[in-house]
């Protein structure tokens, strides 16, 4: 097996996370600090996580502000659910879908928060062979990346047939 | 795609928001999808899969049409349809709005 590979789908719902100690310790750090940005008076204000709200009307101030009030809490519980699946996922051998697929959208919150931090105008492999590529939060965010796809390969597998008739 | 297992689709949280009452029944709202940065191409594909149904030719089609043109329309209906549409893709942190097709 591929010492490098993180994340292994055992059988239909389960998966084995199998990550060394520095990882669980960053993963863990990362998402206690974003879960203490987003317990902060109003989250969906604050610039880094702008992507975490994101509008969903461009050109209608009156229905976004109505759209914006009806799913705040909701993404908020979602968000906080996912992070807590990360402490799940880094203290069990083995996890389920369900917290699988958490602990996917906990890390896709993290390379958001920390991509518009960095500002990321380019793709991963660009970004690794820049100059910065050593930064701490620049190492995080292609860390994140990595695992995600790692963790977006084991769960595709275990997708349901399509709806749709026609490729 | 690889033969499906025997996982059942949990229901998504999006049930619980009360979409809009206003409605336009002459013209169907339609989702877009924005390209950014950051999100893994991987992870778009398998997003689209995910919530829609679509095949991984079609939901691998619509995020190279948001990689390339910068914009893919994913899927349109009525008002309410479109809101719960854009909410999941937003709890799934895809940048997604919502328009009235011309």
């Amino acid at each position: 097996m591929n010492p490098r590979r993180r994340v292994r789908r055992l059988s239909a719902g389960r998966y084995r996370v199998r990550l060394p100690m520095t990882e669980r310790l960053l993963l863990m750090t990362l998402s206690t600090q974003l879960v203490t940005m987003l317990s902060s008076d109003k989250p969906s204000s604050d610039p880094s996580l702008r992507r975490l709200f994101p509008p969903a009307y461009v050109d209608d101030e009156h229905a976004e502000r109505n759209y914006q009030e009806l799913v705040r809490q909701d993404l908020l519980a979602r968000r906080s659910r996912a992070l807590d699946a990360v402490n799940h996922v880094t203290h069990s051998d083995q996890v389920d879908e369900e917290t699988m697929e958490s602990f996917l959208e906990a890390l896709n919150a993290l390379r958001l928060v920390i991509g518009t931090h960095l500002d990321v105008s380019e793709n991963l492999d660009d970004i690794t062979t820049q100059d910065d590529a050593q930064s701490p939060a620049m190492s995080a965010y292609a860390y994140l990346s990595w695992l995600e796809g790692q963790v977006v390969d084991a769960m595709a597998a275990s997708l349901p047939p399509s709806l749709d008739s026609s490729p | 795609m690889a033969a499906a297992s025997s996982i059942s689709t949990r229901p998504e949280s999006a049930q619980d928001v009360s979409p809009g009452k206003t409605t336009d029944l002459d013209r169907p709202w339609v989702v877009i999808v924005w390209n950014d940065p950051i999100n893994l191409m991987t992870y778009v594909t398998y997003v689209f899969q995910k919530l829609f149904g679509y095949s991984k030719e079609k939901a691998t089609r619509l995020m190279l049409d948001v990689h390339h043109k910068g914009r893919a329309a994913v899927s349109s209906g009525t008002r309410e349809r479109a809101e719960m549409d854009v909410y999941r893709l937003h709890a799934h942190g895809l940048w997604a709005t919502m328009e009235k097709t011309e």
